[in-house]
């Protein structure tokens, strides 16, 4: 018998089930070999092959073995079972793999039917807002001017208020204002398309339901066997999908409180609405950063954000930009809002907050970071939502729109910082400058925020650079993407990230103080 | 309670044949398949994969068992072969395929003589 021969019989043999196998295997190869001369080979693969599917069927219909009490202790007489298990085999695992994986798409294809109608919502949504907020996401300086915005107590409002008095940045005018309202229709889906949902769902858990209770009843011995390792394979599978090799949302800068929420000592909430004289500009207190986007440039320090410097927080604006925020999301990250009824978005539906923080809560925030002192705000700003308007939400990781920062073909035109730089960004109307800053700081900034999509770092550049985007006054928004591929080197590609976003599972008009 | 082993006929060639091969005393699987081709003058024969079937739905049923290791030869490098040997049961139920062949035989016989005398 040749090596060949030997190792193409010995394959048929351990393709046997376990229990043949091991109990006749190495008798069938001495016959064999012993065979060979009289039989020839050919005939007694044949033999074999046939073999094998005799035992995987006699294996496959073999009936159930009797489960056996154990015989024990009378205390624990009737207690315990033991279930003779057997050994997996190839064919229990081929099986198994086959359902668990039928049992991972079914699921996974069921629960991202409602997110395929959110994306579907979303799409409508960009495809309908062409007009003010595009243009406000595209202005570096409306991002930046998220920075600090609680820092100057009343002067915050120029961030907000003010800003949109002032015609520098618009939020929601124009045509395109419509396109929320299409939105706020779209975003509960017709009860048609919920029916059709519930339906598919309802067929794709059927068919897991039907394919397992056929399992079980064709064989029950087998079918158990192939039922509990395909939930183990599924496990295994969701662990790899979801835990080992996880699919982290981009940008998960949501602020998700893990304890009570502390309460501003006290707040007023009530609607507002833009001046009818513009008043002049308010002086920036001493020591404080005048975040008026026709001031100087806003500077954005990547490794030290500014943190809170007094008790007293104002807000003025519309919900959505109190959600963004009070969930620490860069402003004009609309689309990282979910199920917003149409008054959030809406600039018509203003509100100007102003809340005293607790002085023993102050005191103690004295003794944090700076970023520490951003989250208490933050965290004080949720209560304040759920407390006045009624918030309550959730989140969710959905795949959405965002961009991809790449190198273009010419190489980067980045200039590597100087030893010794601070890492800052800094953004006015018509510039955008970085010192000793990464790519990956870059994107994750407020500054970079085209069209309210997140952008993903795929240069490949680790290293901190130096660079200067410069436009012109009154420039197009949409000329971002040709400064930033003129003037670095570098190109935003259209692109999908998971992303996380917050779900409002309910929210109403504030009432009265 | 004992199985009854009526319900087991007629037998499959093979499953007769292997039994009819042990009748001769205990053999390992080679020599079964030989002896299987010996008393069908080589016109029948079975493979290991076919043997190894009918050996342990034999075992399974008590039909055959497993024969006592024979004295370990210290001299010799073969590996020591698992030899069968046929119960009483065994016996009982390759009498009664006898029995229910023999009737099949007969009856075959005077059918076929009938047949000829019709044709004559």
């Amino acid at each position: 018998m040749t090596h060949l021969q030997r190792r193409i019989y010995g394959a048929v043999i351990r393709l046997h089930p376990a229990a043949f196998r091991e109990e006749f295997g190495s008798e069938m190869a001495h016959d064999c070999e012993d065979a060979l001369q009289a039989r020839g080979f050919a005939a007694l693969l044949g033999d074999a092959i046939v073999s094998l599917g005799r035992q995987w069927k006699a294996r496959a219909l073999a009936p159930r073995e009797a489960e056996q009490p154990v015989t024990s202790h009378p205390f624990l007489a009737g207690q315990y079972f033991m279930v003779d298990q057997g050994r997996l085999t190839v064919f229990d695992l081929a099986c198994a793999s086959v359902l668990s994986a039928m049992l991972f798409f079914a699921v996974g294809f069921a629960a991202n039917l409602p997110n395929q109608r959110a994306a579907a919502n979303l799409q409508a949504v960009e495809s309908s807002h062409d007009g003010g907020i595009d243009n406000a996401r595209h202005n570096p300086s409306f991002a930046a001017s998220n920075q600090g915005r609680r820092e100057g107590a009343v002067n915050s409002s120029y961030s907000y208020g003010v800003t949109a008095a002032h015609g520098v940045v618009r939020l929601g005018h124009g045509p395109g204002f419509g396109g929320w309202s299409l939105r706020s229709g779209l975003r509960g889906g017709s009860p048609a398309g919920s029916l059709a949902d519930a339906l598919r769902q309802l067929t794709m858990i059927s068919t897991v339901l039907w394919l397992t209770s056929f399992f079980l009843r064709r064989s029950p011995g087998i079918g158990k066997r192939v039922v509990l390792t395909a939930l183990g394979l599924l496990g295994v599978a969701a662990s790899v999908a979801f835990g080992s090799v996880p699919m982290p949302p981009v940008h998960a800068q949501i602020l998700h409180a893990t304890a009570p929420l502390p309460s501003f000592e006290v707040a007023t909430v009530r609607p507002w609405q833009p001046p009818q004289m513009i008043p002049p500009p308010v002086p920036a207190p001493t020591g404080l950063p005048d975040v008026r986007p026709t001031g100087p440039p806003r500077r954005w320090d990547p490794g030290r954000p500014g943190g809170q410097r007094t008790d007293r927080v104002h807000v003025i604006g519309q919900v959505s930009i109190l959600l963004q925020l009070a969930f620490n999301l860069p402003v004009g990250s609309e689309r990282q809002i979910v199920g917003a009824p149409g008054w959030v978005m809406s600039e018509a539906d203003r509100y100007e907050i102003q809340a005293k923080i607790d002085s023993s809560l102050f005191a103690a925030m004295q003794t944090m970071t700076p970023t520490q002192q951003r989250e208490q705000v933050d965290l004080l700003e949720q209560s304040l939502l759920a407390d006045r308007f009624k918030l309550k939400v959730h989140f969710e990781t959905r795949e959405q729109p965002a961009f991809a920062l790449v190198v273009v073909k010419g190489g980067s035109k980045l200039t590597p910082a100087k030893p010794g730089e601070t890492p800052q960004l800094s953004a006015s109307a018509n510039e955008t400058t970085g010192t000793a800053v990464t790519l990956d700081q870059f994107v994750h900034s407020p500054l970079l925020r085209p069209e309210g999509r997140i952008v993903i770092d795929q240069t490949g550049l680790t290293g901190a650079y130096d660079f200067t985007i410069k436009g012109e006054d009154g420039a197009d928004p949409a000329s971002f993407f040709t400064l930033i591929q003129e003037q670095l080197g570098l190109k935003l590609v259209p692109a999908k990230a998971p992303v996380e976003v917050i779900v409002i599972d309910h929210i109403e008009k504030p009432s009265e103080n | 309670m004992k199985p009854d082993i009526t319900d087991l006929l007629p037998l499959s060639p093979a499953t007769l044949h292997v039994l009819l091969a042990l009748t001769g005393g205990p053999l390992h699987g080679y020599g079964i398949m030989l002896e299987v081709a010996r008393q069908s003058s080589g016109s029948y024969k079975i493979g290991p994969g076919t043997l190894y079937d009918n050996i342990k739905k034999l075992l399974k049923l008590g039909l055959v068992e497993e024969s006592p290791a024979d004295k370990f030869d210290p001299d010799s490098d073969a590996e020591p072969r698992r030899k069968y040997r046929l119960t009483k049961m065994g016996s009982s139920l390759l009498a009664a395929e006898t029995e229910r062949l023999t009737g099949v035989l007969r009856e075959a016989r005077r059918g076929l003589r009938l047949h000829e005398e019709r044709q004559s």
